[in-house]
């Protein structure tokens, strides 16, 4: 059965097309950081896996190790935006898939803490762990296996906020983790880290003021940028037999023309991209950086339809439930303000009280706690006559601010938000009618 | 001193503003914590999460018609204390557990003491009127047949200690009248839809 719950119903406070660019791009923005971060610790451990034997990159490792640190803390602040755009525009989806997935979901938090701190700890004790280079490695991998969880989190909660149909029947994370197509599109998130981190290193190294001769010696230059810009091209490669993979894995009732033509434009666009690093890669050493420019302006480009293609895809997907949510919510606010109006036509058309009108302040505040006879959370109406029954003044202080004569009882709450008319009428009602 | 003379900054000068700066955040975040209740959004949200001006209709119907999620739709006398759990799941577990930290059981017990089973009938007395007392409470939202069932389970959770799950381990299951069958036939009916619209609400599960 497919829930249908109640929207919010307030109004979006930016016009729907300006959140929908705001979402899109900002994710993208973080997302990229995310390839970074990740990519990033991944080359890092195997470079160090591989110094081992070549103390060579074992430096390489400890240059990539310093990168990590920056461009994790840009994936986090870039981080906030989308995660509240996205929570504006898909409030309800959002929400209930993260409550679904539980601790889970919370459970980011922690992780990425520690994930940081592990790449902080890494990071500064290349030196005091020089002779201990298996415990060094490990706080590394450690790292990274985080790195590599905590992207399934995500990719658990925002799959299951495009199927309403699924949210009766899931239970907690694990079977939310098994929906279609949720682990073709973590593999595609991996080729994609893969490939920006490539293009990133064949950037870093080959800065003029990097001073790599000093720092690697033993490397060339030309030789790790290449190795970059090949990573980044056999994982544009790869994403596109994975590609049509998350495509085809996709349920259906996202798909359209629309969807269709974002994509396969986005992947076309990647083909001269690809060419160019091509070129380069297997052309000399001066003419490395020749379509450098072009490569990152184009893959910027297919960045672009992807990430909207992502957006073309959530909304296609949701379209029809958003039409029922809006419905269902507009029926319930029929309902409640002809519920408001029964309530304030029932005020209105109460007959007068027969009874003393202390009776019903009473009733109100303080039969839940007072009885008229025995004790039900404090002492009956029969003591407080005793007690009172010459000084009605001293029992309308002490109503205003109770004090504590009782030690087995628990302390009663004051009332000063009373008015001195239904104090006098409370207190008329407990001292001098009969009960 | 940091800026002029920064050999001369020790650990301590260091550790006990930041310790202090966490105290005040600290002061700050309780006080806003008790001045908020029993709202979040004052005048508009309680701490319930349900709006105020909503009240009418739930009080009317009862929290539990209007819930999308539900396996008690309809109190009836078998289902009594399942019905009083949800009501329980919807109106006090955002800032009470079963048995664990402000526990409804020992809320009670502070209040009626310790070592005999709670009255239902007492605690359904109590609990429609327990914002005028304690102001930090918001209004209970349901009608008199979820208080009376509310009671009943909270006297069952103190006499059997049953624990209670939440949805990331137990699921949810969907309330029959709020599926997407059920809207899409109530569109139908109110004939709003457009034929074509009609066509495609009807395919919908």
């Amino acid at each position: 059965m497919t829930p249908v719950p109640k929207d919010i119903p307030l109004p979006l406070p930016l016009p729907e097309w300006l959140l929908v660019a705001l979402l899109v791009i900002s994710f993208l923005a973080h997302i990229v950081f995310v390839n970074l971060m990740l990519g990033g610790s991944l080359l890092t451990l195997w470079s160090q896996i591989k110094g081992l034997r070549d103390p060579r990159y074992d430096a390489l490792a400890h240059e990539l190790a310093k990168t990590i640190t920056v461009n994790k803390s840009l994936a986090v602040v870039l981080g906030v935006a989308p995660l509240l755009s996205i929570n504006t525009l898909y409030t309800i989806y959002f929400y209930t898939a993260n409550v679904l997935t539980g601790s889970m979901w919370i459970a980011i938090i922690p992780l990425v803490t520690a994930a940081f701190l592990l790449t902080y700890l890494h990071k500064y004790t290349w030196g005091a762990l020089e002779r201990n280079k298996p415990l060094h490695i490990a706080i590394n991998a450690l790292a990274v296996a985080m790195f590599l969880f905590i992207p399934l989190i995500f990719l658990a909660n925002v799959n299951l906020m495009l199927f309403p149909e699924k949210w009766g029947a899931i239970k907690g994370f694990l079977s939310a983790l098994m929906l279609p197509n949720v682990f073709p599109r973590y593999l595609h998130f991996l080729l994609a880290s893969m490939a920006v981190t490539g293009l990133f290193i064949f950037w870093y190294f080959g800065r003029y003021r990097y001073p790599f001769e000093e720092r690697l010696k033993g490397l060339r230059r030309a030789d790790i940028r290449r190795k970059g810009y090949s990573l980044a091209l056999a994982a544009s490669i790869g994403q596109f037999l994975i590609g049509p993979f998350v495509l085809l894995t996709l349920p259906s009732k996202g798909m359209g023309w629309n969807l269709l033509l974002v994509i396969f434009s986005g992947a076309a666009l990647a083909l001269p991209a690809m060419w160019w690093m091509w070129k380069a890669i297997t052309g000399p050493d001066e003419g490395l950086d020749r379509h450098f420019g072009k490569v990152v302006g184009l893959m910027t480009v297919v960045v672009l339809f992807m990430g909207s293609g992502r957006h073309v895809y959530r909304a296609n997907a949701l379209e029809p439930h958003r039409r029922l949510m809006a419905a269902r919510t507009e029926e319930f606010k029929r309902k409640a303000d002809e519920a408001r109006a029964e309530l304030a036509a029932g005020r209105l058309a109460a007959a007068g009280p027969t009874e003393h009108p202390g009776a019903a302040i009473f009733k109100r505040n303080c039969s839940s706690c007072h009885n008229t006879e025995g004790r039900l959370v404090g002492p009956p109406v029969t003591e407080m006559h005793e007690i009172y029954a010459s000084d009605k003044q001293a029992l309308i202080a002490w109503i205003k601010a109770p004090g504590k004569k009782r030690p087995d009882y628990p302390q009663m709450p004051g009332f000063p938000q009373l008015s001195d008319e239904e104090l006098d009428l409370i207190t008329q009602y407990i001292l001098e009618i009969e009960h | 001193g940091a800026l002029l003379a920064p050999k001369r900054l020790r650990t301590w000068m260091v550790v006990v503003p930041v310790v202090t700066a966490f105290g005040f955040l600290g002061i700050f975040e309780r006080v806003r914590e008790f001045i908020r209740k029993p709202y979040i959004i004052g005048g508009y949200l309680y701490s319930n999460l349900l709006v105020e001006e909503d009240y009418p209709i739930y009080q009317r119907d009862g929290v539990l018609a209007h819930a999308t999620y539900t396996t008690t739709p309809k109190i009836t006398e078998s289902n009594l204390v399942e019905a009083g759990r949800n009501v329980f799941l919807l109106t006090c577990s955002r800032c009470h557990t079963t048995h664990g930290i402000n526990s409804i059981v020992g809320v009670f017990e502070r209040m009626y003491g310790k070592g005999k089973p709670l009255d239902p009938a007492s605690m359904a007395a109590y609990i429609p009127n327990m914002h005028n007392g304690r102001t930090y409470m918001p209004p209970f939202p349901g009608n008199a047949r979820e208080v009376e069932a509310l009671a009943v389970y909270i006297r069952d959770l103190q006499l059997t200690g049953t624990p209670l799950e939440g949805a990331q381990s137990d699921g949810v299951a969907v309330n029959p009248a709020h599926t997407a069958a059920a809207v899409s036939r109530m569109i139908i009916e109110a004939g709003d839809a457009a034929p074509s619209q009609t066509a495609q609400l009807q395919t919908a599960r």
